[in-house]
């Protein structure tokens, strides 16, 4: 069976005068039916205008120059733009790092919602909302606080509303772009929660981007680690965790405060990511590789795999 | 030997009455932001205050820093009550304790270059002026890893990364030869590749100076690194406080053990049963429940938790917990 999303060749730049930022450059991907994939990188490394990408949504100045994105075989990048609004908030639901912004201040909760599976559904307005009330019921907020405005939700609740609105179109596949981010620890741990069970009830597929890797850790079944614009390596949880290939994964790994460690030593990475207008030649980590050679210097690294690993790096050719 | 002692802080902030409520009613209704804090910390320590949003943390520390004043209760700092210190008294103050913040795109003013950032508290206090201060601030940007000086010196905060500019932030913190530095998420928002050369480099100075820290911090991993004690805040009170590692190790308080089991960590095969917490943390302290703060979120609460509100007392040497079950639990 072909993956639900097939990500190939992806290079997406914002243009800046004369200057070309190469925000996301030549990233493949694959995200299987029912499948988490934690999408890990730092500030910069490309993660979140990829994950725009997939719907092109990417901000102004930026271009999709190069690519195919392949969603139940048929290319979003071709799709004429009307047909790709049905699938942008309806095949592919969406989520973002602050619900406040996401959320209409000045509509109930409810009622956003009911507009929302109005736009993508032929249901009439009663049919909407008790769909819309089941679904909140589903992330976990009672019917009763339908007629809620936002400001009269917690941080926690705003996100599950805005999970529900995602959801409540049947999507197949998730976005979520730093979803608990804005939210603190233990209700982290609640939506993390919600999205395991909504997979699990809804067969639902989600692409879980982030910068903490403990929490893709604690809930993707594969994860892809992006550095500078390159997809350095994609593989299953355990082996990244078990084996990770690339010489940035290993030192990412390492870097992670872990509160289970007794061991506490800090560890870091040296230097600081590259400026992406004027990335350094070759792999893009090799000025800050414990391992680099001549080649790295040089060459664009190309894509290798191992076992169940993909690498972009040169030690694995 | 203590540097610092804070007993029975409180600071309420007034809430904004609506205008048909500053007609029905003449009470006025508070944040209780920190609610009664007492805990003192010795020189050379690393002491955390821990929580989450709206706990009071950030609060304690500018109270400390005598950025706002408090409602009631009294700091001490090396000998000397200064809760009710003004003017060139304070400044005299601020001196040996300095502020590092969060966010170094905030803290910096963009238009000064980032030399002359750390050049302006040595003028301010007297310390040094002209090239002299020039001298030192070059000398405190190598400090903090800034190299060449000479190059960063004239760079503006917009051609730094956030770790650079972090950097700078503790150099201008730093270069008045404070004793004590509160630092509130100082690293918060580095990305984790460097934020252990950040911390790195704090551990570092508190070495080479002789620093003692109040450190500030949602992220109890990153506590558990550098803490000597911590203690954690629930609704403007500690709830427990200890030597980190016994903390860390053995928490006592449920509150403690719930935020704790909900760090994640980056391990697959750890996605273990967490103590499950019911609700969120109210976003401003104002209706705060009787009894226990934590009572209608804790699932071993009983009459006596509704009741009467716990002391913190000592369950272990210097190992103190707020709550009626602690022991049983």
């Amino acid at each position: 069976m072909p993956p639900l999303l097939d990500v190939r060749g992806l290079r997406v730049y914002y243009m800046l005068g004369d200057e070309a930022v190469k925000a996301v450059d030549g990233v493949s991907l694959k995200v299987e039916k029912g499948e988490v994939l934690g999408l890990v990188g730092e500030s910069g490394s490309g993660k979140s205008t990829l994950g725009l990408a997939i719907v092109r949504l990417v901000p102004h100045p930026g271009r999709i120059l190069e690519g195919s994105v392949l969603f139940k075989g048929r290319d979003l990048l071709k799709l004429p733009e009307q047909e790709l609004s049905k699938v942008r908030g309806g095949e592919i639901g969406m989520v973002f790092q602050d619900p406040l912004t996401s959320l209409d201040p000045l509509m109930r909760v409810g009622e956003q919602l009911v507009e929302t599976i109005m736009a993508h559904s032929q249901l009439t307005k009663e049919e909407a909302k008790e769909k819309a009330v089941k679904y909140l019921e589903l992330v976990g907020i009672s019917a009763e606080r339908f007629y809620d405005y936002p400001h009269q939700f917690s941080g926690g609740m705003r996100q599950r509303a805005m999970i529900a609105m995602a959801i409540s179109t049947s999507p197949s596949l998730l976005i979520a772009d730093e979803p608990t981010t804005a939210l603190d620890v233990i209700v982290q741990s609640q939506i993390m929660e919600l999205f395991q069970s909504l997979r699990e009830k809804l067969g639902l597929s989600v692409i879980l981007i982030t910068h903490d890797i403990s929490v893709a850790m604690e809930v993707a079944d594969k994860i892809a680690v992006m550095y500078a614009g390159h997809l350095v390596e994609c593989a299953p949880s355990e082996t990244l965790y078990d084996s990770p290939l690339h010489p940035y994964t290993q030192g990412l790994l390492k870097a992670v405060p872990n509160i289970e460690l007794k061991d506490m030593k800090l560890v870091y990475i040296p230097g600081t990511p590259p400026d992406l207008a004027n990335p350094p030649p070759g792999c893009r980590f090799h000025p800050r590789c414990p391992r680099a050679m001549d080649v790295c210097r040089r060459e664009e690294p190309p894509e290798v795999e191992v076992g169940e690993t993909t690498v972009k790096c040169h030690l694995y050719r | 030997m203590e540097l610092l002692r804070v007993e029975n802080l409180v600071k309420y902030f007034p809430l904004e009455k609506s205008f048909l409520e500053r007609l029905l009613t003449r009470s006025r209704r508070y944040v209780r932001a920190v609610d009664g804090v007492s805990f003192s910390i010795e020189r050379g320590e690393v002491f955390t205050l821990a929580g989450e949003t709206g706990c009071g943390k950030t609060t304690t520390g500018r109270l400390i820093l005598r950025l706002i004043d408090p409602t009631s209760g009294r700091i001490v700092f090396d000998g000397e009550d200064i809760t009710d210190l003004r003017g060139e008294e304070l400044r005299r103050i601020r001196r040996k304790m300095q502020p590092v913040f969060q966010d170094p795109y905030a803290s910096l003013n963009p238009r000064m270059k980032v030399g002359e950032a750390v050049k302006h508290p040595l003028e301010i206090h007297g310390i040094a002026y002209g090239s002299e201060a020039k001298q030192i601030a070059m000398e405190f940007l190598e400090k903090v890893g800034l190299t060449p000086a000479e190059k960063f010196y004239s760079l503006y905060p917009r051609d730094l990364s956030g770790g650079q500019r972090q950097r700078v932030a503790i150099a201008r913190a730093i270069v008045t030869k404070p004793m004590f530095i509160v630092a509130d998420e100082a690293v918060s928002m580095i990305d984790v590749s460097l934020k252990a050369s950040i911390l790195e480099l704090l551990m570092q100075l508190k070495r080479e100076m002789g620093l003692t820290y109040l450190f500030i911090t949602h992220e109890l991993a990153v506590a558990k690194y550098i803490s000597t004690r911590i203690a954690v805040m629930y609704l403007g009170k500690i709830v427990e406080l200890g030597p980190a590692h016994r903390v860390f190790e053995s928490p006592l308080h449920p509150y403690t053990k719930a935020l704790m089991a909900a760090v994640p960590v980056p391990n697959p095969r750890r996605r273990k049963e967490k103590v499950k917490l019911k609700g969120e943390v109210p976003t401003a302290p104002v209706d705060i429940p009787p009894g226990c703060r934590f009572h209608p979120r804790c699932p071993y609460a009983t009459e006596e938790c509704r009741r009467e509100e716990p002391q913190l007392a000592e369950a272990e040497p210097e190992h103190l917990v707020a709550c009626h079950k602690a022991m049983e639990l």
